[in-house]
């Protein structure tokens, strides 16, 4: 058994060392990866360039750690990186770099039957902090609030919280969505529901888009509404070849259409 | 094989002869290697379950430290002196809650009808919006075209828009709060509706105008309740105000804390990387980023003392506090709302006291509190296995409380069997006792492939399909009677005890069919000859000889719903909270997070060695532990009763 | 289900017992409620393999000779354009087709939208679990069966026989997900590997002169997966081998050794050539298994999307004047490096279109067509399983 095992782990080891480098492998964000990413490796592809990408999204936290650990060339993230995480790569010996990608807008989004259609900064953080249990008490039908978030590690729960809550924490009763598209979805089969999403999850049809103190989520109301962020790529040290190409191509005239196209908001229009 | 079959070791006659060199040095013998080589194999499993729990112990032992550290500057820093104050402060919003559902409630007695109808109004004019959107875009669009384009292009584009809205409006339902010729005035208007005219429609106008009147005379007549409640819901601002400031002071603390501690373990790798690096600048080039990373450390005592020496003057806002809404609450009005609003309103009644007297014990507690208190080992340990709150990412604290994880693992696996055992066993003694052979021959395919099915098979189904039919059920007129209904979340723990049946009814079937197989054939013959029916033979004699093994066909079957991954994960929920258990039955249609589901979320997205992630393999080692125990006591009862039947 | 109808048994002993007494009055009824305890069962699983089918066939499946879907099963998942025109007319297409209708609309287009991983087919999590199942199936197989033949030719008592037993017993009950955090644990993170320049992450290292051994782990990979899921299907493997040793009889052993032979060649000569085909069999189950678990391989392996099979990779070209040798070194570590990448696996694939994209008209044919072939792949291995264990029992009878 033990020269198998060796020849095994021999086997193993020889091809762990081989990584082909036209491999981009990209990590993070749900809110980058789940459509715009993708979109743009696809477009990035068909202008015939050799790559293959390898796209994981399960929160902005994971870009960082596996920017960290190598497992990674591009790190995608909804969020600005914190002191503690640039410390850590810092620890591994790299500099940071960071590319703003594009501009999103958190909608809050509701079940398109409830009747109302504006509510105050206020009122959106005394209901996802739990203070509000009843669609009564913002003058709704009433129906006890349910509330989706999405799950801790996203950039998106963040950004939420430090955009809308004040410093204060999601209600006990929230529930924790894996996407996006899953906060829509549950939103949209729940007349008594409420979430945020992407600017570019916001289209599916059984949920609306409420206004924030008058505050439209639009690109050309970008300055007046309260919760619009960036989001980023990071790259472990300067990116060369290959990541520094499909970069340049994201910031690109091409790769704004496809940002624009996606739902967010590419920066010429932002700035 | 029993070991008197051992082999003979007898030589061939040409090997006697030849005296062929045997590799028997060192006690080299190549049957005893093949013995060897298969049991060192064997082995294996055993090898691999102390792994598991190594592993699992490397990656999460850490966890009481870490925590413990954590705590401790949630100590030293001042975090906790706020939430003193902060936690029964909580109760505030509760109450202020009621104040306004039972506002709301009283306002519409008044208002309800003119609003209703407002938002009747305002969806059948969405419903007609997006029937005819297509339209409707068109022509928004070349409305908008720079330079305009021609009436020869909008026109058609406004007819067309007509054609779309007039059909909708036909086939519009409206509903009994209008009157027929409303409704044929809604027709109209909602029929001309375009993007070109900007104005609000006539009757939306009148509808809104009333509701505006109609709640300005409800408030009115309210009015003390409505005054009562504005001022209790004012009645903290000053004491959060002087919270808010602490706040941000102690927030500040822990963060400079928590970056000097990277910070510093940053630079020792650094200064590692240097002393290691042969190449002269690129160790200068560490070290001078070693240097750059110097911080000071975070001087606790000193920036406490600004926290403490407010504790009177927080103390007094308490006080204040406490008066002002004692205040609103004498005022609050015991009659004239409708009867729902006045049970509100007698509950703020009942829970006001306890809520002042929380408050009371704050304001005393946090003159005393002195943040040098040491942390324990046993603190830690309560606050993970007794800690109600699974908080994580937080921009205030932490915390690894993993209670509600388990109630939720807990009760999902309670329905999960409550369905699955009578179900599965029933199946059992059908399919042994009474089935025929064709019966059998489908019933034990079925069966197998239900095992076969992968959970996350079961999970979308449970997504896609089960969820709003349980929803749909939830809704029919004549099941109000069930607690619980009509359900607000598709996603719930019955939905994932549902699922969870099915996936555990293939173990339990199979092992108390078994169990059914074992009993022996006498023990049948000897009941028929007593001249017992098929019935008293089935169920006063191999049944309860078949006990031991039914029970640990359902111990099993728990250990396979408790384990279960992807169908919770999916279909649960996830709500992180302990469940509300007043509505009584009805809890099962309430979301919640689980053991194996909160691993699954969230392990993938955690640093690796953070106190997130340990916390997440102390989760993984109690799961491991539980399904220990399930098997051991399984085992037992097997054992057990087989010794109770000899 | 199939009624037989219930015959009143007369009893021989006593004739004179009327048709419908009480007794069977009641037998008849208990009998019912438990048969329709049994139709439960039997229906809840028929309306779930029916919705899907209904749903999913169209996808999969097509009326055409080869009566498959090939572009589903052969293309890799894309992303899904739905274009709509003005006059409310729907074109569904990928990445590549989009342009040129786009271009074809004009100023008539009136939205596209996209849909993630809906598009194309699903080839690349089909091959991803194919990998994850030979490696897994190949090492709990290799472990199991030798631990069964030791389990059941070499000892059957003693200290050490019961705590394997045991350790069996227990390690079939142990959750999914710890095997996850057990395989994220041991193989992802800790398994050795000979590399030049080994991680600080290692927890030990072992300088073998021309390479290090370090103990770092081999990051998220086929064989990462394929272990952790090898260790999933050994309970069953090795008790389902140990059951088909068993059955082999007594005599042919005692035959063998009253010959002469060994110990050994009795177990290779006359036990395990009648016991191979039980053992293959009821490794099909394992197989099933293997391919539906998804939380062992969720930290270990699955990846969510992919745009390239495992072995699609680019080549850095060779110099001309390489030696033979350094373009077979070349291939054999293309062939390696097939099992050190993550893959997509269908289990994970569709947890992906299930949790991540939203349900609607155009998402659920790749949902529901994923799920199909995943429950026709797993079902077909469960019924093959099956059937072939009633024909090897027809066909041995000792």
């Amino acid at each position: 058994m033990k020269p198998v095992l060796l020849l095994l782990i021999m086997m193993m080891s020889m091809a762990a060392e081989l990584w082909a480098q036209t491999t981009l492998r990209i990590r993070g964000s749900d809110t980058l990866g789940a459509k715009l990413v993708p979109q743009l490796a696809e477009a990035f592809k068909k202008q015939g360039h050799k790559v293959s990408f390898d796209i994981a999204a399960e929160g902005s936290s994971t870009t960082f750690t596996n920017l960290a650990s190598g497992t990674a060339e591009i790190g995608m993230s909804s969020r600005k990186v914190k002191a503690d995480e640039r410390a850590l790569i810092r620890s591994k010996g790299a500099l940071l770099h960071e590319y703003e990608l594009a501009w999103d807008m958190i909608c809050i989004v509701i079940n398109k039957n409830n009747p109302i259609n504006d509510l105050s900064k206020k009122q959106i953080l005394q209901i996802f902090a739990g203070d509000i249990k009843d669609w009564s008490e913002v003058g709704g039908t009433p129906g006890p609030v349910s509330i989706y978030t999405r799950n801790t590690s996203s950039g998106t729960y963040r950004d939420f919280i430090a955009m809308a809550m004040k410093g204060r924490e999601y209600g006990a009763q929230s529930q924790k969505m894996a996407g996006n598209e899953q906060i829509a979805s549950e939103v949209g089969s729940n007349m008594n529901g409420i979430g945020y999403v992407g600017l570019a999850y916001a289209q599916s049809k059984d949920i609306k888009i409420i206004t924030i103190g008058g505050a439209e989520p639009k690109v050309s109301k970008m300055k007046q509404y309260p919760y619009a962020r960036p989001t980023y790529f990071y790259t472990c040290g300067e990116p060369t070849g290959t990541t520094k190409e499909f970069i340049d191509f994201c910031l690109s005239g091409a790769g704004e259409a496809i940002v624009a196209k996606v739902g967010f908001i590419p920066l010429t229009l932002a700035k | 094989m029993e070991e008197r079959l051992a082999p003979l070791e007898r030589q061939s006659l040409g090997c006697m002869l030849l005296k062929k060199k045997k590799l028997n040095a060192l006690g080299f013998d190549t049957q005893k290697f093949i013995r060897f080589f298969f049991a060192s194999n064997a082995s294996v499993t055993i090898i691999v379950l102390v792994l598991i729990m190594l592993m699992l112990l490397r990656e999460g032992a850490g966890f009481l430290k870490t925590y413990k550290y954590e705590l401790e500057t949630y100590r030293h820093a001042g975090l906790e002196f706020c939430d003193i104050v902060d936690r029964p402060l909580a109760q505030h919003q509760q109450l202020t809650s009621r104040l306004r559902r039972a506002l709301g409630a009283s306002l519409d007695t008044i208002s309800q009808h003119a609003r209703n109808r407002r938002d009747a109004y305002l969806n059948m004019k969405r419903q007609i919006e997006e029937e005819s959107s297509l339209q409707r875009e068109a022509l928004s669009v070349a409305l908008e075209q720079t330079p305009s384009a021609g009436d020869k292009i909008i026109e058609p584009l406004r007819t067309q828009l007509a054609i779309a809205g007039v059909k909708s409006a036909m086939s519009l339902t409206v509903r009994s709060f209008f009157s027929l010729d409303e409704a044929d005035k809604i027709r109209a208007e909602l029929s001309q509706l375009s993007p070109e005219t900007k104005d609000i429609p006539a009757f939306l106008k009148q509808l809104n105008d009333h509701f505006s009147t109609s709640d300005k005379a409800a408030k009115k007549s309210f009015a003390t309740l409505v005054k009562a409640t504005e001022i209790f819901e004012e009645a903290p601002e000053t004491l959060q105000e002087i919270l808010i400031e602490i706040k941000e002071h102690v927030l500040q603390t822990k963060t400079a804390a928590n970056e000097f501690n990277t910070l510093k373990s940053g630079r020792l790798k650094l200064l590692e990387a240097a002393e290691n690096t042969q190449n002269p600048v690129e160790k200068a080039d560490l070290l001078k980023e070693a240097a750059a990373t110097q911080a000071m450390p975070v001087d606790f005592h000193q920036r406490i003392k600004l926290v403490t020496s407010r504790a009177d003057e927080l103390a007094e806002k308490v006080h204040q506090y406490i008066t002002a809404i004692q205040k609103a609450a004498a005022n609050l009005p015991t009659r004239g709302s409708p009867a729902h609003a006045i049970a509100l309103l007698d509950e703020v009644h009942h829970e006001l006291p306890l809520h002042v007297q929380e408050m009371q014990t704050a304001a005393d507690e946090i003159k005393t509190w002195s943040p040098d208190k040491p942390v324990s080992f046993l603190t830690v340990i309560g606050a993970f296995f007794f800690g109600s709150n699974w908080i994580t990412n937080s921009s205030w604290q932490d915390s690894f409380g993993f209670v509600p994880l388990l109630t939720g693992s807990l009760i999902i696996s309670l329905i999960a069997i409550v369905i699955a055992t009578p179900i599965s066993l029933m199946a059992a003694i059908y399919s042994n006792q009474f089935a025929s052979e064709r019966e059998k021959e489908l019933i034990k395919p079925v069966i197998e492939f239900i095992q076969a099915i992968p959970s996350i098979v079961l999970g979308f189904i449970g997504i896609s399909v089960l969820g709003d039919l349980i929803k749909d059920v939830s809704e029919v007129t004549w099941l109000q009677w069930i607690p619980g209904f009509p359900i607000q979340e598709r996603l719930n723990m019955f939905n994932a005890g549902c699922l969870l049946a099915l996936m555990a009814i293939p173990t339990m079937f199979s092992l108390s069919e078994d169990a059914l197989n074992n009993v022996p054939e006498a023990y049948v013959d000897a009941s028929d000859a007593l001249g017992a029916t098929k019935l008293q033979t089935v169920f006063r004699v191999i049944v309860p000889s078949a006990f031991s093994g039914m029970a640990a066909a359902v111990l099993l079957g728990i250990g396979r719903v408790i384990g279960e991954t992807m169908v919770v994960l999916l279909v649960a929920g996830n709500r992180i909270a302990i469940p509300d258990f007043s509505s009584g039955a009805g809890v099962v249609f309430q979301p919640a997070h689980t053991l194996t589901g909160i691993i699954a979320q969230e392990l993938g997205e955690v640093s690796r060695g953070s106190t997130h992630w340990q916390a997440l393999f102390m989760v993984g080692i109690v799961l491991f532990c539980i399904s220990l125990i399930i098997n051991w006591c399984a085992r037992t009862f097997v054992r057990r009763f087989e010794q109770f039947k000899a | 289900m199939i009624n037989t109808p219930i015959q009143p048994k007369i009893d021989p002993a006593n004739p004179f017992v009327g048709r419908h007494s009480r007794n069977q009055t009641l037998e008849s009824f208990v009998r019912w409620v438990l048969r329709c305890g049994t139709l439960v069962i039997v229906s809840v699983t028929a309306a779930i393999v029916l919705h899907i089918a209904v749903k999913g066939a169209p996808v999969a499946l097509s009326r055409e000779w080869p009566f498959v879907n090939v572009a589903f099963l052969t293309e890799l998942p894309s992303t899904l354009h739905v274009i709509q025109d003005n006059q409310g007319h729907i074109i569904e297409t990928d990445v590549n087709g989009a342009d040129a209708i786009k271009m074809e609309l004009g100023a008539n287009l009136r939205e596209e939208k996209t849909i993630s991983y809906s598009g194309g087919g699903i080839l690349g999590p089909i091959v991803g679990t194919a990998m994850l199942v030979i490696v897994s199936v190949g090492v709990a197989l290799f472990l199991g069966v030798a631990s069964a033949i030791y389990l059941s030719e070499y000892a059957s008592h003693g200290t050490f026989i019961e705590m394997v037993r045991l350790a069996i017993l227990n390690l079939a009950g142990v959750p999914s997900v710890v095997f996850g955090l057990f395989g994220l644990g041991a193989f992802v993170l800790t398994a050795p590997v000979f590399t030049n320049s080994p991680l600080d992450r290692a927890i030990f290292t072992l300088p073998l002169g021309f390479t290090t051994l370090s103990f770092q782990g081999w990051d998220t990979c086929v064989l990462s997966g394929g272990f952790t899921l090898a260790f999933v299907i050994l309970p069953v493997i090795i008790t389902a081998s140990e059951q088909c040793l068993q059955a082999v009889p007594l005599e042919f052993r005692e035959t063998s050794m009253a010959l002469g032979a060994t110990r050994w060649q009795t177990i290779w000569r006359a036990v395990l050539p009648f016991a191979t085909p039980g053992i293959l069999t009821s490794s099909i189950l394992g197989i099933a298994r293997a391919a539906g678990e998804t939380a062992p391989i969720m930290f270990t392996a699955a990846l969510a999307f992919k745009d390239k099979l495992p072995w699609q990779k680019d080549q850095i070209s060779l110099p001309a004047d390489a030696s033979l040798f350094a373009h077979w070194e070349q291939n054999i570590q293309r062939f390696l490096a097939i099992f050190t990448e993550s893959v997509q696996a269908l289990p994970y694939h569709i947890y992906t279109l299930a949790a991540r994209i939203p349900q609607n008209e155009y998402s659920e044919r790749a949902q529901y067509g994923s799920v199909f072939v995943f429950l026709i792949l797993v079902a077909s291995l469960a019924a093959t399983s099956i059937w072939m264990r009633r024909s090897l029992r027809a066909k041995y009878k000792w």
